[in-house]
């Protein structure tokens, strides 16, 4: 019995994932994207859902239809017809997809923010000031 | 006395309730890095027989298979 706890606890621990704090960022980031009161975002990923529902800006989308912001992690998720605007949890994506607006990743064991100014200018976003160190002019 | 009390506590919850709503990115991206080193200890000072892929080790292991197909 010690040793069924003593995995449960551990299984616990491997799946520690601090989905407050992220939603908190998502939220900061998506509003400073989009100047509305509520912003509608889809995302397949069980994990990221959890993080839009808990954010009191976003609203989770049941289709990519209706979304304002389609919040991915693999390429397969995204159809290559769809134009709506991409947010990223992965570099790689956002290295490659031109409709990656910004992306928030791991690098170097700490979390990054990044935008591209070009695919900003294209989309008409502006974000406020505060958001300035994280755009860049040149893909990394 | 009850007053000054009341003032205190007043401003004590104000000030929380404010600094809860202006929480700089920065201090959230600390946060956030934060917890995930403590769940990151917790599980080597646990798991000593486990090897433990990094984070990024993983990402790069995942960039390099999708890159492959």
């Amino acid at each position: 019995m010690k040793q069924l706890s003593l995995l449960f606890f551990l299984s616990l621990q491997l799946l520690a994932f601090d989905t407050k704090t992220a939603s908190k960022i998502f939220d900061k980031i998506f509003t400073a994207m989009l100047p509305k009161q509520s912003i509608i975002v889809y995302t397949p990923h069980k994990e990221y859902a959890e993080v839009i529902e808990m954010a009191p800006s976003l609203v989770l989308a049941d289709t990519y239809t209706e979304a304002d912001i389609i919040l991915v992690d693999h390429l397969s998720d995204i159809s290559p017809n769809n134009m709506q605007t991409i947010f990223t949890t992965n570099p790689s994506i956002f290295k490659r997809d031109e409709r990656a607006v910004g992306a928030f990743y791991w690098e170097h064991g700490r979390p990054k923010i990044i935008f591209l100014q070009s695919r900003l200018d294209a989309k008409r976003m502006t974000l406020s000031k505060s958001f300035n160190r994280y755009i860049v002019k040149k893909l990394p | 006395m009850k007053t000054s009390r009341v003032l205190f506590i007043f401003s004590l919850l104000t000030s929380t309730l404010f600094a809860q709503s202006d929480e700089s990115m920065d201090a959230l991206l600390d946060t956030f890095t934060h917890k995930s080193d403590l769940s990151e200890k917790t599980r080597l000072a646990y798991a000593g027989n486990v090897i433990i892929d990094t984070r990024e080790e993983l990402k790069r292991f995942y960039m390099s298979v999708e890159y492959l197909f």
